[in-house]
């Protein structure tokens, strides 16, 4: 499916309780995204929905068990239904985390059930490329990779994540997911919590044309002491909007997600937040313009 | 504190493996000594037995609406740690927990859990399964062949369960459609579990999106056993025929109301 670059893309991600919303409410977002995965079945109501949903919108297809930084091989059989998926729906993007997902217990294969964080090393590199290669080949499609929260740190990272994924994208030809939240999470668990610094010295390593998407979220700030948590049950925070701005002001009009996957508001709070993203990068655009 | 082995040379399945085996360990000390932050590493076995919980509570709605919250987060551990996932999609994961409920204590106090647990996974594949409808033509062969030569191909989302237990009954006394249903299933299961247990099939099967669940009568059993097992329509015939209430056409058209019949085919 071919997209005009130059348009603003936005759209919102798609669960479950919303699905009638989608289907008897007027069009208003660009297009829709969905976690993969909850597809994969053969056949039922899910697919019928997305098949109805593509329709009217352009549909984005976000995996988050692929675990391309695992040094584990990803399952032919997960891959096999992700094809038949993508075939079915032929999303205009396709994403996944730099993560890694896939590891063995008892000599057997078995999956993490989360997005854990990989050292950012030439070794994990080369890794990584070689499974980005061969999913890009398999499907016969372009990924776009996200950065991801962490709540563990390896020392032996000596590249920065933005530095991790820059060199990934030029070898690979991937383009990168950028979650501004999951930058935000990290500033505040890691870095210190200058969110708009952490934002700032991520963007600015990663080249201008290599960012094909955007993530916002917001989630719960826990009390001091406490990790945060990113689990896409808030709001997009002043913070993130902030960084939100800079991120348009350098890598212009890119498609753009708000993403909310627990204590899911109504399906109107999403369409706001959704306007909202769109007012603030037509803003920014249009100040870059003069 | 970061993980003090992930060197830059460290082969990188020492430093996953070190990470996994820290997240799913249960031994505070395995996970102190990890090398990890161990408010990180918490929070990552928090999620993934959340995770693990939404799962099955979605796969299963009636054993986790059976059990308490603390006995079903409890069972949710336990069979993270015997079957970890191995799909990258958790709706695939649970095949085994009916197996795993029965060597249980809680599935030794109520022996129909595990039962019910089966019934929860077929209707859960039946929901995701592939989308078929009967093909009316092959009706056809009804007028044109003997008996003898006819074989029916189910709907792949017909599915049947042998039970000793009224797991239909129980079932619909969580998910009927009224309050009515509710409360008669109920009172069904109280009686047939209060009564000396009998077998029993029970039949999965999808009219359109939404799985169904029947309780079979011993003639139409037997007849669907048999042309689930590849006999012709003249030996389920007879196979059925020992029971008077038995009806072909009866079933027939109920079973092309109900979606079970993908097509007739000559063998």
């Amino acid at each position: 499916m071919l997209v005009n670059n130059k348009a603003l893309l936005v759209g919102v991600g798609l669960r479950h309780p919303h699905f009638t919303d989608i289907l008897t409410t007027p069009k208003q977002v660009d297009f829709i995204e969905v976690h993969s995965e909850n597809f994969f079945g053969q056949g039922g109501a899910a697919l019928s929905v997305l098949n109805q949903v593509r329709e009217k919108y352009l549909v984005s297809l976000h995996s988050t068990s692929m675990g391309l930084g695992s040094k584990h091989d990803i399952p032919m059989a997960y891959l096999e239904r992700l094809k038949n998926l993508t075939q079915m729906i032929d999303p205009f993007l396709m994403s996944e985390h730099a993560c890694f997902t896939w590891g063995k217990q008892h000599g057997q294969t078995m999956h993490s059930g989360d997005l854990l964080p990989i050292a950012h090393t030439q070794v994990n590199l080369a890794r990584m490329c070689e499974q980005v290669d061969k999913v890009q080949s398999f499907l016969g499609r372009e990924l776009i990779i996200e950065n991801v929260s962490a709540y563990v740190k390896f020392d032996g990272s000596y590249l920065s994540e933005a530095e991790f994924l820059t060199e990934l994208c030029q070898r690979t030809g991937a383009k990168i997911l950028l979650d501004i939240n999951n930058i935000a999470v990290n500033s505040l668990n890691f870095e210190g919590g200058d969110i708009q610094q952490s934002v700032a010295d991520y963007i600015n390593v990663l080249p201008v044309n290599s960012v094909a998407q955007i993530h916002l979220a917001g989630c719960q700030i826990p009390t001091i002491g406490q990790l945060v948590i990113d689990d896409h049950a808030r709001p997009v925070s002043d913070e993130v909007w902030q960084g939100y701005q800079l991120a348009i002001a350098r890598f212009g009009a890119v498609p753009t997600l708000i993403e909310w996957d627990n204590d899911l508001p109504q399906w109107s709070v999403l369409i706001e937040e959704a306007q909202k993203a769109r007012d603030i990068a037509q803003t920014i655009l249009h100040r870059e313009q003069l | 504190m970061n993980a003090p082995y992930a060197n830059n040379d460290e082969p990188i399945e020492n430093e996953q493996q070190g990470l996994l085996a820290a997240i799913w360990s249960d031994d505070a000390k395995v996970i102190a000594q990890s090398g990890f932050d161990v408010d990180g590493i918490n929070v990552y076995r928090r999620n993934l037995l959340a995770n693990a919980e939404r799962a099955l509570s979605i796969s299963f709605p009636t054993v986790f609406e059976l059990l308490d919250s603390d006995v079903s987060q409890h069972i949710a551990h336990q069979f993270l740690k015997s079957s970890p996932p191995n799909q990258g999609d958790w709706a695939q994961w649970g095949a085994a927990l009916a197996g795993f409920i029965s060597t249980t204590e809680v599935g030794y106090e109520y022996p129909y859990l595990a039962d019910c647990a089966a019934l929860d996974w077929q209707v859960h594949c039946a929901l995701h399964g592939i989308d078929q409808t009967f093909e009316q033509s092959s009706l056809q062969l009804l007028g044109d062949c003997q008996p003898e030569h006819i074989i029916v191909k189910f709907n792949a989302n017909v599915k049947l369960l042998e039970t000793k237990y009224p797991i239909g009954d129980i079932f619909y006394a969580h998910h009927g459609v009224d309050e009515r249903q509710r409360k008669a299933s109920l009172n069904n299961a109280q009686q047939a579990l209060a009564s000396p247990l009998a077998a029993q099939t029970v039949m999965v099967y999808r009219p359109e999106f939404q799985p169904k669940v029947a309780t079979l009568m011993t003639g139409e059993a037997e007849f669907m056993r048999s042309l689930m097992s590849g006999q012709s329509l003249a030996n389920a015939l007879n196979n059925a025929n020992g029971n008077n209430h038995f009806s072909f056409e009866h079933w027939l058209v109920k079973a092309i109301e109900r979606n079970l019949i993908y097509t007739f085919k000559e063998n």
